[in-house]
């Protein structure tokens, strides 16, 4: 089983996953593209026909959107949260077409064969309930494909510690270092 | 002002005790658990108060006016059919609670008349009850057409018509503003012309336009708008809203929510039953702003054959253990992440 730290959780990814641990590297390979940021998204993983990028967040990057008053600081906050996942979702992607990273290839293999774009989960660390990241998810969708027409986002979701797949990976919380 | 209402083996109630909100009160449920049979419940004893108090406050009137109440707007041959059959136990027990005074009424499978055990005036006898049509677009004529037995559908149709055929009154500035702040989202003004008994929409630029050119959407809240400014729907009114949602986009929730938590700051008791998660939520936020007292009762079945419905009452709707309306977004949540895990 392949077991990750990440915001204090520890990930562990069941034997039949195959999970690389992406941002390990802590800088982009691609640097020139700036807009693009220098992290990666934090997991990339094969299930079934697909590729899935994870980002883990903390809830208190979000509990700010929760307690700004004024609706276009709000919007603002909310912005630059879907701007960042894009900045990784692009990082990640172009370093999955470009690395010659062997740790890599079975990904890029995968990805030169599928016709589909990686999928995305964003993981928030702690309990919301699920028709509240139905909303967000929905938010998250829409910000995402009507600010960047260009990109080609199948579809992103967003796990908590309630609601993750436990057929793909456990999920604990609190004592990790 | 209801405070309480306790039932036995009335319709798909077998053993019921509700506390109710003197401010807002909202019924959820899935299709066929009795919401509407409560509401209406409640607005036939309310308006049988309100009819007998202008004739005559015997209990015998009274009686018989609640017992035709009731069956017509249940719209059932007699009162003995909305008695559950239940073994060894025969009779269909009603008690309301009010400030101070209470009324209790039973009956039987087999009752021509309902049996009033307890009888007093009370101080409250407004009552209003929006169903889920609209009936603005076909009021011409439509009180005399009941009367004379052409329209067969639930009395509740006519008294809201005959609460409507009036024209409005002298307002004060709080209501002004009320009626305005929804007026100012439809762009248009709801006009009654008495004389040809017709309802009209007054769009700037435009003119008067029919009722029936403009959506039921419209129609509807333009039916609340005219009671408020007639002064039938006054502060001291009860409300029985049924299914406000229908016709309705889901952008009018968060004004009609205002709207309703202004209300009843202001005195009117209500009683909305609705499907929508969007007036839900909207409704508990106005609420907890304006710190009114809000109940949540959810009326479900364990299992779909059930005779009877049962219920719970929470002051906070994510306290509830059985919301229909929540457990259908988990649902679309489920079926989302089903699809992206091609499951």
């Amino acid at each position: 089983m392949n077991s990750f730290i990440e915001s204090n959780c520890n990930f562990m990814f069941n034997q039949n996953i195959k999970c690389y641990n992406f941002d390990s590297k802590k800088e982009s390979i691609f640097k020139e593209n700036d807009f693009c940021g220098n992290s990666p998204i934090d997991f990339l993983f094969l299930y079934k026909n697909d590729i899935f990028f994870m980002e883990v967040k903390d809830i208190n990057y979000f509990k700010d959107y929760f307690i700004i008053k004024d609706s276009n600081k709000r919007g603002a906050f909310f912005d630059k949260q879907v701007c960042d996942i894009y900045a990784k979702y692009i990082d990640s992607y172009t370093i999955l077409s470009l690395s010659n990273n062997q740790n890599i290839t079975e990904y890029q293999n995968k990805l030169t064969k599928l016709s589909k774009v990686p999928k995305i989960i964003l993981f928030v660390v702690d309990s919301i309930k699920k028709e509240e990241l139905l909303l967000f998810i929905e938010k998250l969708e829409k910000k995402l494909k009507k600010k960047f027409k260009n990109l080609k986002i199948d579809s992103i979701f967003v796990e908590t510690l309630n609601n993750y797949n436990n057929e793909l990976y456990v999920v604990r919380q609190g004592s990790v270092k | 002002m209801i405070k309480k209402l306790k039932i036995e083996n009335f319709t798909l109630f077998k053993n019921c005790d509700m506390e109710f909100s003197p401010f807002l009160n909202v019924i959820i449920g899935e299709n066929s658990t009795g919401k509407t049979h409560l509401i209406k419940l409640l607005y036939s004893i309310i308006k049988s108060y309100e009819t007998v108090h202008q004739l005559d406050k015997t209990k015998m009137k009274f009686a018989n006016h609640l017992t035709k109440e009731i069956i017509d707007n249940f719209m059932v041959d007699s009162i003995g059919r909305l008695s559950s059959r239940v073994q060894g136990h025969k009779h269909t027990k009603i008690e309301l609670f009010f400030d101070n005074e209470k009324l209790e009424l039973e009956f039987s499978t087999r009752s021509k008349e309902l049996n009033l055990k307890e009888y007093k005036d009370i101080a409250t006898k407004n009552s209003i009850y929006l169903p889920t049509k609209e009936i603005l677009s076909i009021f011409e004529n439509f009180i005399s057409n009941y009367e004379d037995g052409k329209i067969k559908i639930e009395k509740l149709y006519k008294d809201l018509a005959i609460k409507l055929a009036q024209n409005k009154t002298h307002l004060n500035n709080t209501k002004k503003s009320l009626i305005k702040n929804i007026e100012n989202i439809m762009k248009a003004e709801i006009i009654y012309d008495e004389e040809k008994e017709k309802f009209y929409i007054k769009q700037k630029g435009i003119g008067n336009l029919e009722i029936g050119l403009v959506s039921e959407g419209y129609r509807k809240i333009g039916t609340l708008l005219h009671l408020i400014a007639n002064g039938n729907l006054s502060d001291n009114s009860i409300l029985f809203w049924d299914e406000p949602e229908v016709n309705m986009n889901p952008k009018f929730a968060e004004n009609i929510s205002k709207l309703l938590t202004s209300l009843s700051k202001r005195g009117t008791q209500i009683f909305l039953v609705t499907h929508d998660y969007f007036l839900i939520r909207y409704l508990s936020y106005e609420a907890k702003k304006q710190n009114l007292k809000i109940k949540f009762i959810s009326l479900y079945k364990d299992r779909i054959s059930d005779k009877f419905v049962n219920y719970e009452i929470e002051e906070d709707i994510d306290y509830l253990e059985h919301n229909s309306i929540i457990e259908s977004l988990e649902n679309i949540y489920d079926l989302k992440r089903k699809s992206f895990y091609n499951e």
